[in-house]
This record gives C-alpha cells, sequence and structure tokens, in this order.
C-alpha cells in the first residue's frame, strides 16, 4: 500500500469505510479477501482499526461551565445585539436602539453598584439631618456634637460594612449561578454518553 | 499491539463503548431544528441564539480543544467562532447545508489560520517532559490513581494527535472523535469524500505510529 502498488491504490479509503462498518456486502468480502494476500494493507488496517478504537473511547471535552454564559455575554450580551437580518419585517429595531443604550447600565453588578451608592448616600444624609437636628434643639456644645459625630460615624461605618458584605453574598451567588452549566446542556451530555 | 493495548486501557481507564452513529432521520430533525433556530434568531429572539449556542458549543470547544491540545486557546477560540458565527448569520443559508456543517467549516477555517500563525511558537506537546508514560500497573489502583492514569492516557491521547500533519488531524477529530459523517466532513474541509476517507485513514495510521513513538508499548 504505501509503495503504491497499482491493486492497493484506493485502499485507503476502502480500509476506511470498512473500519466504519460503511460498506456493502460484497465490498466488505473483497477488502477482507484482499487483506488476507497484501501483509501491507494488513499492518495498515491493524493500525487504523485500533487507533481508530481508542479515538472513538477518548472521554467527551468537557466544555467550560462558564464558556456559555461569556459566548451569550459577548454577543446578545452587549451592543450588536442579535444578527440583523436584512430586509426582516420583524427586525424589532426599538430594542436594537435602546439594547446599546441601556444594555451596560442594566448589567446586574452595575445595578448593585449604584444601589449601594444611593444607601449609603441615603443613610448618611439621614445622620447629617440628625446630628444638624440636635444642634437646633440647642444641645450644642462641642463635646456633644464631637461624641455624636464620632457615634454616629461608627454606627453608620458598622450599617455600611454590614450592607456591602450582604451586596458581596449577593455578587458571589448570582456569579456562582451564572456559572452553573444550563440544564440543557447537562441533559445533552447525557444523552451522548 | 501496542496500540491495541492502548486502546484497551483507554477503554478500561474510560468505560466507554464506541458510540452508535446517529441515523439520516435523526440527522434531519437536527438539521430542520438548528434551521428553525437560526431563522428566530434572525428575527430577533435572543432564546434561539443561546440554544443554539448551547447545542453546538461542546461540538466546537472539543474540537477546537482536540485540535490545539490547550483549553485556553480553545476557549478564545470557541467565543471567536460564535462571535463571527452571530454576526454572520444572515449569510447563512439553509438550502445550501446544515448548520452544524455551516459552523464546522468556520470553526475549521480559524484552527487553521490559527495553527499557520502560531506554528512558529507553539508544539503543543503534553508529555514532553514526560518521558514515562501510562505505566501499566499491577493490582485494582485506587480512584485517585485512575484518575491520573486517565490524564495521563487523555495526554498521550493529545500528544499523538498533536504530531499528525492539519490535514490527517482535522480528518480524525472530526470522524473519530466528533463522529460525523463522510458527507460533513467533505463540506466541512471542502474536499471529496474519497479524500476524506484516505485521509482518516491515513490520520489513523499515523496516530497509532506516534503512539509507539511516544514509547507507549505493550
Amino acid at each position: 500500500m504505501t509503495g503504491g502498488a497499482a491493486k492497493c491504490r484506493g485502499c485507503e479509503a476502502q480500509l476506511c469505510a470498512y473500519i466504519d462498518d460503511a460498506l456493502s456486502f460484497d465490498e466488505r468480502r473483497a477488502v477482507e479477501e484482499h487483506l488476507l494476500e497484501c501483509p501491507a494493507c494488513a499492518a495498515f488496517h491493524a493500525d487504523a482499526e485500533a487507533a481508530a478504537r481508542t479515538l472513538r473511547r477518548a472521554p467527551a471535552v468537557e466544555v467550560p461551565a462558564s464558556l456559555v454564559a461569556a459566548v451569550i455575554h459577548d454577543t446578545i450580551g452587549y451592543a450588536g445585539s442579535a444578527p440583523l437580518a436584512a430586509g426582516s419585517p420583524q427586525d424589532n429595531r426599538a430594542a436594537r436602539f435602546f439594547r446599546p443604550l441601556f444594555g451596560p447600565i442594566l448589567q446586574p453588578r452595575f445595578t448593585m453598584s449604584m444601589a449601594a451608592a444611593a444607601l449609603s448616600f441615603s443613610m448618611l444624609t439621614f445622620q447629617a439631618r440628625n446630628i444638624w437636628q440636635g444642634r437646633q434643639d440647642g444641645e450644642f456644645s462641642a463635646a456633644a456634637v464631637a461624641a455624636s459625630i464620632e457615634s454616629k460615624i461608627e454606627a453608620v461605618s458598622n450599617d455600611a460594612a454590614e450592607f456591602y458584605d450582604a451586596v458581596l453574598t449577593v455578587c458571589k451567588l448570582q456569579t456562582d449561578f451564572m456559572e452553573q452549566p444550563g440544564p440543557e446542556l447537562q441533559q445533552e451530555g447525557a444523552d451522548e454518553r | 499491539m501496542a496500540v491495541d493495548a492502548m486502546s484497551e486501557v483507554c477503554g478500561k481507564l474510560w468505560g466507554a463503548a464506541p458510540r452508535a452513529e446517529g441515523s439520516q432521520a435523526a440527522l434531519n430533525q437536527r438539521m430542520e431544528r438548528d434551521a428553525q433556530w437560526v431563522a428566530e434568531c434572525l428575527d430577533g429572539n435572543d432564546r434561539a441564539w443561546e440554544r443554539l449556542v448551547r447545542e453546538h458549543s461542546r461540538l466546537v470547544y472539543a474540537a477546537c480543544y482536540r485540535f490545539t491540545g490547550d483549553a485556553e486557546t480553545a476557549r478564545d477560540l470557541t467565543q471567536e467562532v460564535f462571535i463571527r458565527v452571530f454576526r454572520g448569520l444572515h449569510a447563512y443559508d439553509p438550502k445550501a447545508g446544515g448548520f452544524r456543517t455551516w459552523l464546522m467549516r468556520l470553526t475549521r477555517n480559524l484552527l487553521i489560520d490559527d495553527y499557520r500563525r502560531n506554528k512558529k511558537h507553539r508544539l503543543v506537546d503534553p508529555l514532553e517532559d514526560k518521558p514515562a508514560v501510562l505505566e501499566q500497573r499491577s493490582g485494582i489502583g485506587s480512584r485517585a490513581d485512575n484518575t491520573l492514569r486517565a490524564r495521563e492516557a487523555n495526554d498521550l491521547l493529545q500528544a499523538a494527535l498533536s504530531r499528525l500533519s492539519p490535514d490527517l488531524r482535522e480528518a480524525v477529530i472530526l470522524r473519530d472523535i466528533q463522529e460525523m459523517e463522510y458527507r460533513e466532513i467533505a463540506a466541512t474541509l471542502g474536499v471529496a469524500e474519497g479524500t476524506v476517507k484516505s485521509r482518516i485513514s491515513r490520520g489513523r495510521r499515523e496516530f497509532a505510529r506516534q503512539l509507539r513513538a511516544l514509547g507507549y508499548e505493550a
């Protein structure tokens, strides 16, 4: 075969189909007869068959859990949106116009950060108003204000720390959730097996 | 024979029997479903795109991983493939062939580009520093031992694959690992079915030779 003997020409293709069981009965018998009389082709066949068996038993490659999410994010998660079909009547132009504008803002992490900032600001405002009111009520003295401010700052910082812990936990949960492989993919894996 | 023994060891380690061929009816059904999803995608249905990605990401990633032998590169290439598919989806014509074939043709083109770009720098060989591979051990090994052996067997397989020329490597991967039909492979690679079979055969034989060259002797 490797020497290019005339009768072995085309044997590579036939042996491939033979190993894959894609030949008719007659073709199969012809290949088997040839293998009996041609040691070169027989050796080729033995190697190729063993290799095919090994390769087919290779474990299925596991797709990284976050890959699908990353692909979705890289495509429909950003500007550009769904692929445009030229002249399609159902182009959904409004969605395509607004998604690039609001898409990044509506990302969960950005929204959470904004919520945290708003809450911190409102808490500071609330505490400042309390201090100001205390001063208005005639409790003004340097020591009292300093003590009040100190205790308020400590309370605010404690509250803020607790709040950020909660935000971190939520973000982590959300990230873990995003990185879980979808049920469809797991099912596919089970089917393939 | 060495490769027979390798096959036997792989079979024991991975416990996987050769997978059954998909029927023509199942193939047609899949093509129709893909075409439907593509049409929905073009109508702006994001869920349809997500389904397409979930359905085919394994195929693309596995092809990239087996071809390059590197998980990080495979990940990057898979992302690039789907971005290109997404941008060019309107150019896909279901009458010209199945979505899977179109997808794999794109994947293949990207893999060949990557190969040409990096062939001077990268020669992935997971076994370069490990001359003693897949030792035959007696007795029943622990689970950790089996895991290690499975990893070594996988490295060995990957190393042998990475030593094949790109033409033979892609043919063998598409047929024996991705289990694609000759017709699909021919359409993916843009060559005749006879050429595909010939490349698969030579690829298989070369793979067996490379296993031996890597020191795997029964």
